[in-house]
C-alpha cells in the first residue's frame, strides 16, 4: 500500500478541493444559510473548509453536507465524458483530453463529504428525529456510508471512485447506448 | 450604540469594542494587560469573550443607534451584511476557472463529436449486416468511415458491406468492384489477417462468378470456381461455387442427369433454402421434359410445393416458379432470357 501525504494529494487534485468547497457554498446560498468563512484551498489539513451558521432545518443540513457529493460527481462525469472517448475508446489522447480527464477525476475524488460533514448531518438528523421527521432516518445510512468512505480513503477509495465515475461510467453508458 | 465603563481604567468605551475577562468588563488594552498579568499557559475556553453590542453590526461595524440587530452565529448583523452572508458569492477566480473548464469541456465535446457519431454508427452497421440489411450496414459504415478516417479497417468494412448490398441486389459487377476495393484497403491498412483477406477474396470470386453466370458465361464461371478451389481447397465456399457453375453448365449442355445430381448435392448442403429446393424442382422438370416420365413431374411438383411454403411469397421465387411450371406444363425447356423475351416484354408480364 502506497501512503502519500495528504498535502501532496491536495496539490495533485486541488481542483476537486475547490469544487468541493464551492459546492458547500452553493448549497448554503440555495438554502439561505449564512456563510461566515470560506477557505477554498490550503496545503494543510483540512485542505479547504466552509464555516456557516448552525442550521436547525434538517433539509438544509442534509443538502449542505451532501452537496459536494452531488456537484463533484456530476462535474466529474460532465468533464470526463467528452475526453474519455478520445483517450480510452479510440486511444487518440492528446494534452487537452488528458488534462480534462485529470480535472474530472480530481473533482470526482473529492466528492465524498468529510467526516465533519457527516457529524453535522448526524447532529441535524438526531434533532430531526426528535421532531418526528421521517426523512431524517434516511440520513443515518448516509452518515455511515460517509464515515466508511472516509475510512476507506486509506485504501484509495476516493481515487477509485473518481476513476470509476470519470472513466468507468462513461464506458458503461456508451456501451449501453450503443447496444 | 451602547457604551460601558471599563472596570479597570474606569473609562467609557463602545460595548462592541469591549471584552468580558474572567467576568470583568474591560476595554481592549486593559483586557490584554489583565491576561498578561495572569501569565496563563493557555486561556481556558469561555474565560474571555467579546462583550458585543446588539446595536452595532459585528461585520461592517455600522451603528444602528438604539435598534438591536438580529445575530448570526452570535454576531449582530445589519440587513446588508445578513443579505451578503446568506447569499455568498463564489470568488471571481473560482467562477473564471469554472467557466474555462466548462468551455474546454465544450470544445472537447465539439471536436470529439465525430468520434461519438462513429462509435454509434459502427455497431449500427454490424447489427444491420447481421439482420441482412446490407444497404443500411453500408450506409452506416460509410458514415463511420467518414467520421473516423484514422481507422482504416472501417473503410474495408464499408466496401465489404457495400459489396454485400450490391450482391443481394444482383449487381454482381459492382459488387465485385466493391469487394476488390475492400481487398485493396485491407492490404493497405495491414490490420487484417490472412483469414480476413481470404474471406474478401472468396466474396470477390462469388460476385465475379455470379456475374459470369448472369451473362451466361457458365463455362468461365466453372473455370473460376475451379481456380478458387485450387487456391483454397479447404474452403467450403469453393464447392458451392463449382456446384452453382456446374449446374449452369449442365443446363446449357442439356445434361439434365448431371443437373439433377448437382442440384441434389447442393440441396444436401442447404436443405432449407427455397431457391435450392426449387432448383431441384427445376432439374426434375427438365428430366420430365427429356423423358416424359410422370414420376419426375410428380416429384417436381411436390418439391416445388415445399419450396413455395418456405419462400414466404418472395417475388424472385415467384418468377422462378413460374418458369418451372411453364416447363412442366408445356414440356419445353427454355432459359430465362428466352422466357422473358416471350412473356415479359415489359419486364412485368405473366406467362400465358
Amino acid at each position: 500500500m502506497i501512503i502519500i501525504p495528504g498535502w501532496i494529494i491536495a496539490i495533485i487534485t486541488f481542483p476537486g478541493i475547490i469544487v468541493h468547497e464551492a459546492a458547500h457554498v452553493l448549497f448554503c446560498r440555495l438554502r439561505k444559510v449564512a456563510v461566515l468563512e470560506v477557505c477554498y484551498l490550503q496545503f494543510k489539513n483540512p485542505p479547504g473548509y466552509v464555516i456557516h451558521e448552525n442550521v436547525a432545518d434538517f433539509t438544509s443540513n442534509f443538502l449542505i453536507s451532501i452537496g459536494p457529493f452531488l456537484v463533484n460527481s456530476f462535474l466529474c462525469v460532465l468533464i470526463c465524458l467528452p475526453a474519455f472517448i478520445r483517450v480510452r475508446t479510440f486511444e487518440m489522447g492528446d494534452p487537452l483530453s488528458y488534462a480534462l480527464l485529470w480535472l474530472g477525476v480530481s473533482i470526482g475524488m473529492h466528492a465524498f463529504p468529510s467526516n465533519q460533514d457527516a457529524s453535522n448531518l448526524l447532529r441535524a438528523a438526531g434533532a430531526a428525529v426528535k421532531r418526528l421527521n421521517p426523512l431524517a432516518l434516511l440520513a443515518y445510512p448516509v452518515v455511515i456510508a460517509i464515515y466508511l468512505a472516509n475510512l476507506l480513503r486509506f485504501f484509495w477509495l476516493d481515487y477509485i471512485y473518481g476513476v470509476a465515475l470519470g472513466l468507468g461510467l462513461p464506458e458503461l453508458a456508451l456501451k449501453y447506448a450503443a447496444g | 450604540m451602547r457604551v460601558s465603563t471599563c472596570q479597570s481604567c474606569g473609562k467609557e468605551f463602545p460595548c462592541s469594542d469591549m471584552y468580558v475577562v474572567y467576568d470583568r468588563t474591560l476595554c481592549e488594552p486593559c483586557a490584554d494587560a489583565d491576561l498578561e498579568a495572569r501569565n496563563l499557559p493557555q486561556v481556558p475556553p469561555g474565560a474571555v469573550r467579546r462583550l458585543g453590542d446588539p446595536t452595532v453590526c459585528g461585520h461592517c461595524r455600522a451603528d444602528q443607534g438604539r435598534q438591536e440587530l438580529p445575530s448570526i452565529a452570535g454576531v449582530p448583523a445589519c440587513p446588508a451584511c445578513e443579505r451578503r452572508l446568506r447569499n455568498p458569492r463564489l470568488p471571481g477566480w473560482v467562477k473564471a476557472a469554472g467557466l474555462i473548464i466548462l468551455v474546454l469541456a465544450g470544445v472537447e465535446l465539439a471536436r470529439n463529436w465525430r468520434l461519438f457519431q462513429g462509435y454509434f454508427e459502427i455497431p449500427r452497421a454490424h447489427r444491420a449486416a447481421k439482420a441482412g440489411n446490407f444497404d443500411e450496414a453500408a450506409r452506416q459504415m460509410t458514415l463511420a468511415a467518414g467520421h473516423l478516417p484514422e481507422i482504416p479497417p472501417l473503410t474495408v468494412h464499408r466496401w465489404f458491406y457495400q459489396g454485400m448490398a450490391q450482391l443481394t441486389k444482383n449487381q454482381f459487377d459492382r459488387a465485385a468492384e466493391s469487394f476488390e476495393k475492400a481487398g485493396q484497403e485491407a492490404g493497405k491498412s495491414g490490420g487484417f489477417g490472412k483469414d480476413s483477406r481470404d474471406a474478401l477474396e472468396e466474396w470477390l470470386t462469388i460476385a465475379k462468378l455470379r456475374g459470369l453466370l448472369e451473362k451466361d458465361r457458365n463455362a468461365d464461371a466453372l473455370a473460376l470456381g475451379e481456380e478458387f478451389k485450387r487456391k483454397f481447397p479447404s474452403n467450403p465456399a469453393a464447392d458451392a461455387m463449382i456446384n452453382a457453375a456446374g449446374i449452369a453448365v449442365a443446363f446449357d449442355s442439356k445434361d439434365y442427369v448431371k443437373f439433377e445430381k448437382l442440384a441434389r448435392e447442393r440441396l444436401s448442403d442447404d436443405p432449407k433454402d427455397p431457391f435450392t429446393i426449387a432448383q431441384l424442382a427445376s432439374a426434375l422438370s427438365c428430366r420430365y421434359v427429356e423423358t416424359g416420365q410422370e414420376s419426375f413431374k410428380a416429384e417436381a411438383m411436390e418439391t416445388l410445393d415445399k419450396a413455395r411454403k418456405l419462400s414466404g411469397g418472395n417475388d424472385s421465387f415467384k418468377e422462378y416458379e413460374e418458369r418451372i411450371l411453364y416447363r412442366l406444363k408445356t414440356r419445353e425447356v427454355i432459359d430465362k432470357k428466352e422466357y422473358d423475351r416471350r412473356f415479359r416484354p415489359d419486364g412485368k408480364g405473366q406467362a400465358k
